[in-house]
C-alpha cells in the first residue's frame, strides 16, 4: 500500500524537528510514531511530541462573535495560519533494515516528507525487550514527557497486544521504573499517567 | 533621539481641550444640517440636481431618486457569490540596491450559502519600465497606486462565475479615482484600462462596490449648503463630514438614500459607469459606525442589487464582531499585503538574477546603509 505523506519538514536539529502539514488533512495523533526517510536505505523515527495551532488577532476577534459562520471556520482552518506545526522527537533510525535506538547520525533536511508508521512498523520499532529509545522521551525538554510516554505506550501496547505480545506494556513500564528509580519526583507522575493508560 | 515628553505634555492637554471644543461645535452644526436635509427632502429632485449642477467643479452629492432624508433597513439575506479584491504594492526607493516596483493583488471568492472555505487567488507582477537603466528609472508612487487600482478591477473581471448565483464584487476604497485622470504618457492609458475593466464588470452584471471605512467625504454637506445658500461652502471653511450627519440619521443596519457623485472627473465616466454612493450604519444600537459604499450606475439603478449588497455587507461586518468590517475584504487584504521581509527577500532574489546577468555591484545608498547599522549590543 502506498504510504501517505502527513507533513513536510520545516526545521530540525539532532534531537527533534518541526513538521508542517495542511490543517485540512487528518494529522497524526499526539504520541504517534512517524518516519522520515533520509535515503532509500535510511529512515529516521520520531514521536509526535507536540502539535501547535497558533492564533492571531483575527482569530481572537472572531472568537468574541456570538456565532461564527461555517465558511469562516473553514477559511481559518484551511486558508489561514497554515501549516499546522508538529514537533517530532527523534527516537531512533533504521539503516539497511537494522533498527537503532540512537539518535540519527544527521537530521532530516527542509521539506523532507514525514509518514505515519503502520502498526507493523510500530511493532517492529518497539520489538523485543529493547526500550533504549524511551530515554529520549524521558530526557526531552519542552514536551509533556509523562503524557507523551503514556500516549506512546498506549499505542505501542495495543499494537503489540494485537500481535500476541500482551506482556509488552508491563515490560516497558518496568524499564521506566528502573530508569527513574533514583528520581522519585519524576517517576511518580509518570506512574500515575501509566495507571491511567492501563485503566482506560 | 527620544521624544521631548516634557514639551509634549502641555501640547497633548491643549490638543484634547481643543478637540472637546470642536466636538461641541460639530454637534450644533449637525443639528443645523439635519434640519436642512429634512427641508431638502421636500424639494423636487430635478430642482436640487440643477442647483448643484450649476457648480459642476464642486464635489457634491446629487439626489438619485430616493428621498434624501429616508433610511432603508436591511431585510433578508444576501445569498450570492461574493468576490473581494485588494492589492498592495512595493514602491521603489532610490536608496534601495535595486529599486523594485511590484503589485500584488488577491481575489477571495465565497459562495455565501455553501458553508465552504473561500477560494483564494493571488497575482504578483513586477513593474518594469526603465529605459535609462534599472537603478535610475523610478516609477512614481501615484502611478503604481493607479496600476494597483486597475489590477484590482482586472482580477475581479477575471473571475468566472460558475453558477447562477448573483455576483457581488467588492473592493476596498473608492470606485471613483477622484485624483484622475492625471495627465501624461503613463497615466491616461491606465485610466482607460480602469474604465474598460468597469465596463467589463457591467457586462458581466457583477454588482461592483467600493467599501470606504472612515470616509472624510463632505459631498452631502456640500449639497445642503448649495441648496440652502445657493453657494458651495467656501474652500477655507471646513465642512462637516457626511458620516457625522448620517450618524444621527441611520439606525443600525440602515442605509441612506442613494446619491450620484458629482466631481470634476464625473464626465470621464459614461452613463452606466457613473459613480453613486450610499452610507450604511454597520454599528450597534449603542455605537453607530457609518461607512460609505460607492457603486456604479448599473448597480444604483437596480433596487434588488442594492438590497442584496446591503445585506451582504451587514452579514460580512457581523462576522468581525465588535469591530465591524467586511470579513472577506479583510481576508483579501491579508492575502495581498506585502510585508517588509518579503520585499527584502524578493530584492535579494532579484539581485542574484541581476548578478547572473553580469549586472554587478548594486548597493543600497550610503544613507540607507548607515540607517541599517546594527543597534548597540551587550556582551
Amino acid at each position: 500500500m502506498e504510504k501517505i505523506i502527513v507533513g513536510r519538514l520545516l526545521r530540525s536539529n539532532t534531537r527533534a524537528c518541526v513538521v508542517g502539514c495542511p490543517p485540512a488533512q487528518q494529522f497524526p495523533a499526539f504520541g504517534s510514531l512517524v518516519s522520515i526517510p533520509l535515503s532509500e536505505t535510511e529512515v529516521v523515527y520520531g514521536l509526535i511530541g507536540d502539535i501547535h495551532i497558533d492564533d492571531d488577532g483575527l482569530v481572537r476577534q472572531l472568537a468574541t462573535a456570538p456565532s461564527v459562520d461555517e465558511a469562516v471556520i473553514q477559511d481559518n482552518r484551511l486558508n489561514r495560519n497554515v501549516p499546522v506545526e508538529m514537533t517530532v522527537l527523534f527516537v531512533g533510525s533504521k539503516t539497511e533494515n537494522r533498527i537503532s535506538h540512537l539518535l540519527p547520525a544527521r537530521p532530516p533536511l527542509s521539506l523532507d516528507c514525514m509518514y505515519l508508521c503502520s502498526t507493523q512498523e510500530l511493532c517492529e520499532f518497539t520489538a523485543g525487550s529493547r526500550f533504549g529509545y524511551l530515554r529520549h522521551i524521558l530526557d526531552a525538554q519542552d514536551v509533556p514527557a509523562a503524557d507523551l510516554l503514556a500516549a506512546h505506550l498506549a499505542q505501542a501496547g495495543a499494537a503489540q497486544r494485537a500481535q500476541g505480545n500482551s506482556a509488552w506494556f508491563g515490560q516497558a513500564a518496568a524499564r521506566i521504573i528502573t530508569q527513574l528509580r533514583d528520581d522519585y519526583p519524576r517517576l511518580m507522575p509518570i506512574l500515575e499517567t501509566l495507571a491511567d493508560v492501563e485503566n482506560a | 533621539m527620544p521624544l521631548n515628553y516634557l514639551k509634549l505634555q502641555p501640547q497633548l492637554r491643549d490638543y484634547a481641550q481643543k478637540s472637546a471644543a470642536a466636538r461641541e461645535k460639530t454637534t450644533a452644526q449637525r443639528e443645523q444640517l439635519l434640519a436642512w436635509l429634512n427641508e431638502c427632502a421636500g424639494e423636487p429632485r430635478e430642482t436640487l440636481r440643477q442647483s448643484c449642477r450649476a457648480f459642476a467643479d464642486e464635489r457634491c452629492a446629487l439626489p438619485a431618486g430616493e428621498v434624501v432624508n429616508r433610511f432603508f433597513s436591511s431585510s433578508g439575506s444576501g445569498e450570492c457569490l461574493l468576490l473581494a479584491a485588494d492589492g498592495s504594492q512595493i514602491v521603489p526607493s532610490a536608496h534601495d540596491a535595486v529599486p523594485l516596483a511590484l503589485i500584488n493583488t488577491s481575489l477571495v471568492m465565497l459562495d455565501t450559502a455553501s458553508g465552504q472555505a473561500p477560494v483564494i487567488r493571488t497575482e504578483s507582477a513586477i513593474l518594469e519600465d526603465f529605459p535609462a537603466g534599472v537603478e535610475f528609472e523610478l516609477l512614481s508612487e501615484d502611478l503604481i497606486s493607479l496600476k494597483r487600482d486597475v489590477a484590482e478591477l482586472d482580477i475581479l473581471v477575471s473571475c468566472q462565475a460558475s453558477h447562477d448565483l448573483p455576483v457581488i464584487a467588492l473592493r476596498d476604497g473608492p470606485l471613483e479615482l477622484y485624483h484622475e485622470p492625471r495627465q501624461g504618457r503613463q497615466f491616461q492609458p491606465e485610466f482607460e484600462r480602469y474604465i474598460a475593466a468597469m465596463q467589463l464588470l457591467a457586462q458581466k452584471d457583477f454588482s461592483l462596490a467600493g467599501y470606504i471605512d472612515r470616509s472624510q467625504s463632505t459631498t452631502i454637506t456640500q449639497m445642503l449648503y448649495i441648496f440652502k445658500t445657493g453657494q458651495p461652502l467656501p474652500k477655507e471653511q471646513k465642512a462637516l463630514p457626511d458620516v457625522s450627519l448620517m450618524e444621527a440619521l441611520l439606525p443600525p443596519g440602515g442605509r441612506s438614500a442613494v446619491f450620484e457623485m458629482q466631481s470634476t472627473s464625473s464626465k470621464h465616466y459614461s452613463e452606466t459607469l457613473r459613480v453613486h454612493f450610499f452610507y450604511l450604519n454597520v454599528g450597534r444600537p449603542e455605537k453607530a459606525y457609518i461607512v460609505r459604499v460607492e457603486i456604479p450606475a448599473w448597480v444604483a439603478g437596480n433596487p434588488k442589487k442594492i438590497e442584496r449588497l446591503q445585506n451582504v455587507l451587514l452579514e460580512q461586518c457581523r462576522v468581525m464582531s465588535s469591530r465591524p468590517y467586511p470579513y472577506l475584504l479583510h481576508r483579501a487584504h491579508e492575502e495581498a499585503v506585502v510585508h517588509y521581509d518579503e520585499k527584502e527577500q524578493l530584492q535579494r532574489a532579484l539581485l542574484q538574477e541581476l548578478q547572473n546577468k553580469g549586472i554587478d555591484a548594486l548597493q543600497p545608498s550610503n544613507k540607507l546603509a548607515a540607517k541599517m547599522l546594527q543597534t548597540r549590543t551587550r556582551m
